[in-house]
């Protein structure tokens, strides 16, 4: 047949490229050992950059990571939810002592770091790339924070962030170090403060980000203020109540321009004695924009239920370009939704304008349990996801999709 | 040829391109548009285009591209998405010499659509197979040495699991 000498037309590179992107990264693995050309154009860093981004474009082979303390993840299928398999985490060679918890992921990418206690948390920082089990030690912060005459660092309270910066393709750690410093005069006072660092993969190395009229440590901070944060589209956002007489702010760190911003939140929020009135705030992602979930028991009419009023974060299109820091940023209300009484507190958002609440649930008369249901927000049903994920603690919710990515 | 005119009966502008092997068509400026490259020339050379030549392209497979180009040739309405649906996975169900030779032809008429759809359905034929019948399905030649095929595999091994 004279289709035979057709069949050996080689497809030029750019259309292989394009076919290979559409690929999932395991695949994409496999096809290194078809011949040399495919090889090389596998394995070459452009490819794989245009790999990572056109599965984070059209979000194609992403999952959940549910997260609790420990070195093991849950990875779930999106949108079925089944369980698909447990994530061990690594541990470093040289120092097996440490126990490593998830705090970000990006493109594929894991950031580890040790775990609050001994030494403290992020004293010891890695990038992970758990398909191809690449694991790579960052350099670490202490060199910096000698330079500061730090006496102590707080082993509670610091805060991660893990991202991408589209416009240089790197990949950054974002960290928050409560610091205990010499005093100036060389005295024996010291004082607390709080630092920010940038980390970056190009180049290895921190570097300490200053905020603009920063009004951390203009109040005392509670010793054991806790940040989560939560990565949208090249940021990574954290909530900041600085005592319970002023008011919450959203701070959030853009890894491209590395700077700081904040804003105020789009409701008063609440403090009251009074439990049943509470008002609860987490925050998550929708739509590629920051969601604030507002959370708050409405009683009338029975039967009890948790209101919850989705808003968004959107950058103010109107406003001129000229005004900097949070005015040029505006909260939209995107939708509000109703949730029995025990589905509440910790609402992430997933892909797909899915909602994913927490349910409480009673085992015996004194136990609860932690468990993760979908809100599914066209439709407005919930449906509770299987019963093994019930957890007597509040997990962390990672998006993760896999890539070819070397953490180098 | 059978479908070497469009047969447009409205009063749709009309233009004349040619194959690599010297045939000509005539199709509805619409459809022609759709690849970015025919596009770009109309506009260049204005109402003063005789024929546009395609060089790069035999007339078969230019039957075939055109094909396409005429059922994407107006905005497609919800009610009718489900039915393109069909259409276009027929569509790209084709020889395999057709379809190099529709996908090269898409990547220098610049369709990216069309040339999306062909890619997806390229990716569609790799996955679930291992090298060897990758290696098969596209009459591609292993070049590496028995050595260098095993070192690549080990290092890779993760892709195997």
């Amino acid at each position: 047949m004279q289709q035979e000498d057709e069949r050996g037309k080689e497809l030029p590179r750019e259309i292989l490229v394009q076919i290979f992107c559409k690929l999932p990264a395991k695949v994409v693995g496999q096809l290194s050992s078809v011949c040399k050309s495919w090889y090389e154009i596998v394995t070459d860093p452009t490819f794989i950059a245009m790999h990572v981004d056109w599965c984070a474009k059209n979000q194609t082979g992403f999952e959940y990571l549910i997260s609790y303390t420990g070195s093991e993840i849950s990875r779930l299928r999106r949108k079925s939810f089944d369980f698909k398999e447990t994530l061990r985490l690594p541990q470093d060679q040289n120092s097996l002592k440490f126990k490593l918890k998830l705090v970000g992921s990006c493109h594929g990418l894991l950031c580890l770091t040790t775990q609050a206690g001994r030494p403290y948390i992020g004293a010891h920082t890695y990038l992970w790339n758990p398909l191809i089990g690449v694991l790579k030690k960052l350099r670490g912060l202490s060199g910096k924070l000698k330079k500061l005459s730090c006496m102590h660092v707080r082993r509670r309270g610091n805060a991660f962030g893990f991202g991408f910066d589209s416009g240089t393709g790197d990949y950054k750690v974002f960290q928050i170090v409560r610091l205990n410093l010499r005093g100036k005069d060389g005295g024996g006072g010291h004082r607390w403060v709080t630092t920010k660092w940038v980390y970056s993969l190009a180049t290895n190395s921190w570097k300490q980000v200053k905020e603009a009229d920063d009004d951390d440590d203009a109040f005392p901070t509670e010793p054991d203020t806790y940040y989560y944060t939560t990565y949208v589209n090249g940021a990574c956002y954290w909530m900041q109540t600085r005592d319970p007489f002023s008011s919450t702010v959203i701070k959030w760190f853009d890894f491209s321009d590395e700077t700081i911003r904040k804003t105020k939140l789009p409701v008063d929020d609440y403090y009251d004695d009074d439990d049943d009135k509470d008002t609860n705030m987490t925050m998550g992602s929708l739509n590629n924009s920051l969601a604030l979930f507002v959370t708050h028991l409405e009683e009338q009419p029975p039967p009890t239920v948790n209101v919850v009023n989705v808003w968004l974060l959107k950058k103010d299109i109107e406003s001129s370009s000229t005004s900097s820091s949070s005015s040029s940023f505006l909260w939209v209300k995107q939708l509000s939704a109703v949730l029995s009484q025990y589905h509440l507190w910790y609402i992430k958002t997933g892909l797909d304008d899915e909602i994913l609440p927490l349910r409480y649930r009673s085992i015996s008369g004194t136990e609860w349990r932690c468990g993760l249901n979908i809100y599914d927000i066209k439709k407005q049903t919930i449906t509770e996801v299987d019963d093994d994920i019930y957890h007597e603690r509040v997990p962390e919710i990672f998006t993760y999709s896999e890539s070819l990515l070397l953490p180098s | 040829m059978a479908s070497s005119t469009s047969g447009s009966s409205s009063s749709s502008k009309v233009v004349k391109i040619r194959s690599s092997d010297n045939e000509n068509f005539e199709v509805e400026e619409a459809a022609a548009a759709r690849s970015e490259t025919i596009k770009k020339l109309l506009e260049d050379v204005g109402d003063d285009a005789d024929v546009i030549p395609l060089p790069n392209v035999d007339a078969k497979t230019l039957v075939k591209v055109m094909e396409w180009c005429k059922k994407h040739m107006d905005d497609v309405d919800e009610l009718n998405k489900e039915e393109m649906k069909t259409w276009d996975a027929e569509f790209v169900d084709m020889d395999q010499s057709c379809l190099y030779n529709v996908l090269l032809a898409a990547n220098f008429l610049n369709i990216k659509e069309l040339l999306d759809q062909l890619t997806q359905k390229v990716a569609d034929m790799i996955k679930g197979k291992s090298p060897e019948e990758i290696r098969a399905t596209f009459n591609i030649k292993n070049d590496f040495t028995p050595e260098e095929e095993a070192e690549i595999r080990k290092q890779n091994a993760w892709a195997f699991e």
